[in-house]
């Protein structure tokens, strides 16, 4: 009976025992497993935040994107705006991403997520601005190695009130992925950051620049190298012994008396809105046709005389020359484009500069574009009609020749000049002036 | 912050942080309130840009800012257009005694005299609010324009809500000119007179054929006749003459008796002479064609009628003329016993003009 008795007792301590151990494995175990448990809902890797404007209070799109740690279900998701990455979460004062209208991309499962701003009942209450709460009903499992994406648009960025008023300010979004639809089984989470800025703002002043200029120049095409208006030298341009068996074009040769050279108009200005170069004939003593070409001093009659030393003017009209028709006139016979250098793109042959000769003082055609921008054969001495048409108004009326609607760096109308007296024109010397004047729209 | 303001009390410290802090919002407001915009569009254009010249000159510009404006400052600089930097008054510009001739736009201004000086011109006015959606324009005359060739003048605009342009500006802009030197167009038209002589001469002296003419058995009973052409023109203002010089018809010491005064063809009579007219008795000649500015002169001006007087002027202009041509009659008579031989002369026709 006692054998019976020490076999129970021993059969019972041993029973004990692997109750003890049983109880301390299930000690040892039980958490290992509830920790597993909760080390399933794994950091999102890798994930960011990018916003499209980091100005405190602007409106902004968030671009949210992770990669999911599991292949767990997600049904819903929750994004809290905080002022720090752990730990309770303060709310950026101004953050406002439960305004915006999310869209997600990326996610298995066709169906889309519902923003939600009103369940209380999940990890996170819905009704506040900084969490914004997505959930669907869909159970697809998802794929850790693919980028998930939350697209936030219409946020409002926190104000200059956080970080103690500093312009630049960090703030976190936390995310948190969750396999019911109710923000109760958390998936994964990540914490983001990212920063307000303050707007950098450079200040500079550009002087309202003009150099506007008037010479004359050998050059007698449109591509010639010409001086700038700091070298521009010459005030005159001579046509020389006029004839009526020819007309005399600028530049005439110093064979028949002319100095060879081409009136010059340079400009430089960076009045955006544009600029405009005008000419009125200086009146000169004598009576009528007191601006055109004309002897200084000399009684003309009013009209068209040809035997008075006044020489007829073309008028505001243009028109071409015909040799031994009394007539005087002025034409821009190209642009120049030398000393633009790389400003902009100026080229007159292709029709690509600021300064427009107007319609009447374009020697080929219409205002640019309407023309062939071929700078003209008329020089020297040329018989019969001229190819190029003139114009000149020797009223002493300001008359704009050419404009532009921007900026113009450093563009030379070359300004020809043309002549022919009748067989009875007086002799005399004769002369016309003008002034011209450059009128930048700053 | 107790590190800006030491040396206050607590009590003080505390008035002064409420103060500030009272103070914000209206140092915000103020700072709209005298919010800087610029002018533009803005524009000045001038009517001559001859250095010393006496110029016009007209200003074209926006207001943006909807405060009161009361005067507006223009600053003449030849420095720049910037309006931090001091400003230069250009060599010889004078706008102290302008005129406002015209303005439109936000109107009612005067040129303030007492602000202005010979660079600066200030317009003034009671201060009202400005029509910000309008171009303004003012016109201003008797400006006097800088001395110097090339010179960039840059204007400096100003608005102000005072009337004498004085305290916060509101508006401002710079525009800018440069004066120039004319340019000049030289010419000389030189003397010109041209005579072409022949049997014919084209109308403008182009072609000219001929230099002999035969005018046939000479006898009582017949009147030789003969023309010949000359065509004429000149620049000269005061006209031309021409003139013919030689002999009348010679056969060794034998001579033709000229006409020495007009008279008409008489067969049989020791005759020599010349017109300029279409003749019926004899039927030769033809009137002068071409510019009507050169005429036939005394002696040789009426048909049938004719004369020689060597060296005399045979026609004239009295104006510079066009091509005139000529055709020249000639008739020659002889009596019973005229002496038997070649008659001949050579007969030179000569151009003069005065200029």
């Amino acid at each position: 009976m006692e054998k019976i008795i020490n076999t129970i007792q021993q059969t019972w301590i041993k029973t004990q025992r692997i109750v003890i151990l049983a109880v301390a494995t299930l000690m040892v175990v039980v958490p290992i497993f509830v920790l597993s448990q909760t080390a399933s809902a794994a950091q999102e890797e890798p994930r960011s935040l990018a916003i499209n404007t980091p100005i405190a209070g602007a409106t902004a799109t968030y671009t949210i994107s992770f990669n999911p740690a599991s292949t767990t279900q997600i049904q819903s998701y929750q994004i809290q705006g905080c002022t720090t990455a752990l730990g309770t979460c303060t709310a950026p004062t101004g953050l406002s991403i439960s305004t915006g209208t999310p869209s997600n991309s990326g996610f298995q499962g066709a169906t889309a997520f519902t923003k939600d701003t009103t369940s209380t009942t999940g990890t996170y209450a819905c009704n506040t601005t900084n969490i914004l709460c997505g959930n669907r009903t869909d159970t697809t499992a998802q794929t850790t190695g693919t980028s998930h994406v939350i697209t936030d648009t219409g946020v409002t960025n926190q104000n200059a009130t956080n970080c103690s008023s500093a312009a630049n300010c960090t703030f976190f979004l936390r995310i948190y992925t969750y396999s019911d639809t109710g923000y109760l089984t958390q998936v994964d989470y990540g914490t983001v950051a990212s920063s307000t800025t303050q707007q950098f703002t450079v200040n500079a002043a550009i002087q309202e620049q003009l150099a506007f200029c008037i010479g004359n120049t050998t050059a007698d095409t449109a591509t010639a190298t010409i001086p700038t208006c700091s070298t521009i030298t010459g005030t005159s341009v001579n046509l020389g012994n006029l004839t009526s068996a020819d007309v005399s074009v600028s530049p005439v040769a110093a064979t028949y008396n002319g100095n060879a050279s081409n009136g010059l108009a340079e400009l430089t200005t960076n009045a955006y809105n544009g600029a405009s170069v005008s000419y009125s004939a200086v009146q000169q003593s004598g009576t009528n046709h007191q601006g055109g070409l004309r002897v200084v001093g000399a009684t003309c009659n009013s009209g068209t005389i040809n035997t008075d030393q006044c020489i007829t003017s073309v008028g505001t009209t243009k028109a071409t020359l015909v040799s031994g028709t009394e007539d005087f006139g002025m034409a821009i016979a190209g642009i120049d484009c030398s000393n633009v250098g790389s400003a902009y793109t100026c080229t007159y042959s292709s029709g690509t500069f600021n300064l427009n000769p107007a319609t009447n003082y374009n020697c080929n055609g219409n205002a640019n574009g309407g023309h062939s921008n071929t700078y003209p054969s008329d020089t020297g001495l040329v018989s019969g009609t001229t190819a190029c048409s003139y114009a000149w108004d020797e009223s002493g009326t300001s008359n704009t020749i050419a404009s532009s609607t921007t900026i113009v760096g450093g563009e030379a109308l070359l300004l020809k000049f043309a002549a022919t007296p009748s067989l009875v024109t007086p002799t005399g010397a004769y002369s016309a002036q003008a002034n011209f004047i450059a009128t930048p729209t700053f | 912050m107790g590190f800006l303001y030491p040396r206050f009390s607590h009590q003080s410290r505390e008035f002064i942080s409420v103060l500030v802090l009272t103070l914000v919002p209206y140092m915000f407001w103020l700072g709209q309130a005298y919010a800087i915009s610029t002018l533009q569009p803005r524009s000045v254009a001038i009517s001559s840009s001859v250095p010393s010249a006496d110029t016009t000159e007209n200003f074209q510009f926006q207001l943006v800012s909807p405060d009161d404006v009361g005067s507006i400052e223009l600053q003449y600089c030849d420095n720049s257009p910037l309006f931090d930097d001091p400003c230069e008054a250009p060599d010889g510009l004078d706008v102290s005694n302008a005129a406002l001739t015209d303005q439109s736009g936000n109107t009612g201004f005067s040129i303030d005299q007492a602000d202005t000086s010979a660079n600066e011109l200030v317009l003034s006015r009671t201060a009202s609010a400005p029509d910000t959606s309008v171009i303004n324009e003012y016109d201003l005359a008797n400006i006097t324009n800088p001395s110097t060739p090339s010179q960039t003048v840059y204007v400096k605009i100003t608005t102000y809500s005072s009337s004498d342009a004085t305290g916060s500006y509101i508006d401002r802009g710079a525009v800018a000119f440069e004066t120039t030197s004319n340019l000049e167009v030289g010419a000389f038209v030189p003397p010109f007179m041209n005579i072409c002589v022949g049997v014919t001469v084209a109308q403008d002296c182009s072609q000219s054929q001929g230099d002999e003419l035969d005018m046939g058995d000479l006898g009582p009973n017949t009147t030789g006749t003969a023309t010949s052409q000359y065509a004429v023109a000149t620049n000269d203002q005061a006209g031309n003459s021409v003139y013919v010089l030689g002999t009348t018809m010679t056969s060794g010491n034998n001579i033709i008796q000229p006409l020495d005064k007009q008279a008409s063809s008489q067969r049989g009579e020791p005759e020599f002479g010349l017109n300029l007219m279409k003749n019926s008795d004899p039927n030769i000649g033809g009137d002068p064609s071409g510019d009507s500015t050169s005429i036939p002169a005394a002696g040789y001006n009426i048909p049938n009628l004719f004369d020689f007087v060597p060296g005399s002027e045979i026609s004239s202009a009295d104006f510079s003329s066009f091509y005139t041509r000529m055709t020249v009659s000639y008739i020659a008579n002889v009596p019973n016993g005229q002496p038997a031989g070649v008659y001949t002369t050579t007969l030179i026709y000569l151009a003069s003009g005065q200029f």
